[in-house]
Formats: C-alpha cells, structure tokens, sequence
C-alpha cells in the first residue's frame, strides 16, 4: 500500500509503519458539486437550442457560427471547471497509518498542503455529523485537536466519521501502549546494566 | 477596432484555458497516487481537452466578426 504513495506527498515513511486507512471526502460531496455543474450545462444548452427558434431573427445568418463557438467554449468551460472539481476531490486525501495521521489538502490549483500528526500529540478527537443528507448518507468530520489550542487537524466529508474517529482513537491506544512498553523496556535495561 | 478588442480578448481567454490545462496535467502527473490512476485521468482528460481547444480556435475563426459587429452597433 505503501509504495502507491509517492514522494511528492508522503515523506518519511517509517520502516515499521503500515497505513491502516486512506481516505477521501464522501461520494456524496462530489455528486453536489458536479450537480451544479450539471445544472448549469442543461440550462445553457436549453437557452442555446431554443434561442434562435423563439428569436429567428438573433444576430441574422451569422448565428450559426456564433452560437456554435458558444457552445463549444461552453463545454471547453465545462470540461476544465469539471476536472478542477475532480482534482480538489481526488487530492484531498487523509491517511491514517500505525505512527501517525497525514492530511493532504489541495485548495484550488495553487495551494496544497500536506501535514501530519503523531498519535501521542493528540487530545481530544471529534467525530460531527450535521444536517439531513449527512445524517441520512453518514458523512461528516472528524476533529483531532492537539495540546496547542490553535492546532486542529480536520477530516472533511468523510464517510463513517464514528467508525474513523474509532479507528483512530484505538491507534492512539496502541501507541501509547507501545511507548509506555518501550520505556519499560528501557527502565528495566538501564537497572540490569 | 470592436474586432481586433474582441479578437484580443478571445486569445486571452484561449491562452488561460491553456494555461490552466498544463496545471491540470501537471497535478496528475506529479500527484496521482498511482500510474493506473495517473495514466487514466491523463487519457481522458488531455485528447478531449486539445479536441475541444483546437475546434474552439478553428469556429472562433469561422465567426464573421466584421458583419456581426457591423449588424449590431451600426
């Protein structure tokens, strides 16, 4: 699973760390903003097929041309505005691994951030379902806040956030297991030499 | 004069759509989490996009901006 993630997105992968989840935002979220580009294309198709047959006369014989360069700059439109959607959706991903959390966000085309969070910095974990279609589809967000009040790592429109924010909540468990472990391990090897 | 501003203006536009699609190429290409996934989006995405530019050019070129203009603002 690992070798999938290249090094522009996941440095540092540790020799013992598995990813145990990888996440992207709910279905649901992408269907709304291709809706609404859906939306716009039916419309304007609407107005470009009816346009000359209720105004015959719109722009004499030259509209044939002009209305055929709207429509094909209109799809052009489309078909850029729809893969940027798609990139913002397909780049913004959260993986939860055995050592940490990472969060890779990618706003627009010119701004992407990738951070990550170790399991002994987190306080307190947050799983928020708000609105119908959330509660009806099971999507929402899941909040990690750290010790440093201002710092909050955030899992947007993920599906199952209760599930997830369990899954994280037993990872931080067995972190903390493993350190405590390891100190004592280190204790009782210090008192024996 | 309106057509050489209209001509203009459209080359701008036509230059920003291309712009943007070297981005959107670029972030599939050096962020795509696998090949499979990469090569797939890069073929979608680049033949329909030069189609789509490159009959976008030739039907700006087919409008008769002269007679337009002139039938409209005269």
């Amino acid at each position: 699973m690992i070798n999938g993630f290249s090094k522009f997105h996941f440095k540092g992968v540790g020799e013992n760390e598995e990813i145990v989840k990888v996440l992207h935002r709910n279905w649901f979220y992408l269907l709304q903003q291709f809706l609404m580009l859906i939306f716009l294309a039916v419309i304007f198709l609407f107005s470009v097929t009816y346009i000359p047959r209720f105004f015959p006369d719109f722009m004499g014989s030259q509209s044939k041309e002009f209305l055929a360069f709207l429509e094909n700059f209109f799809l052009l439109i489309i078909w850029v505005y729809g893969f940027l959607i798609w990139i913002d959706y397909y780049f913004d991903v959260w993986i939860i691994t055995t050592e940490r959390i990472v969060n890779i966000e990618q706003q627009g085309m010119f701004s992407r951030r990738v951070s990550e969070m170790e399991y002994s910095k987190m306080q307190d974990i947050t799983a928020e379902v708000v609105g119908f279609f959330p509660t009806i589809i099971n999507y929402g967000d899941v909040r990690v806040q750290t010790a440093a009040e201002d710092k909050e790592f955030v899992f947007r429109t993920i599906s199952d956030p209760y599930h997830i924010k369990s899954i994280i909540f037993n990872m931080q468990k067995r972190d903390s297991l493993q350190n405590t472990k390891e100190l004592g391990d280190m204790i009782k090897g210090k008192s024996r030499a | 004069m309106l057509v050489t501003i209209f001509q203009i203006l459209y080359l701008v536009v036509f230059f920003t759509m291309s712009l943007m699609s070297v981005f959107i190429v670029f972030h599939i290409v050096f962020y795509a989490y696998s090949a499979f996934s990469k090569l797939t989006m890069l073929a979608i995405f680049v033949p329909v996009m030069l189609v789509l530019l490159f009959t976008n050019f030739i039907l700006f070129r087919q409008i008769p901006l002269a007679n337009i203009f002139s039938a409209t603002f005269l």
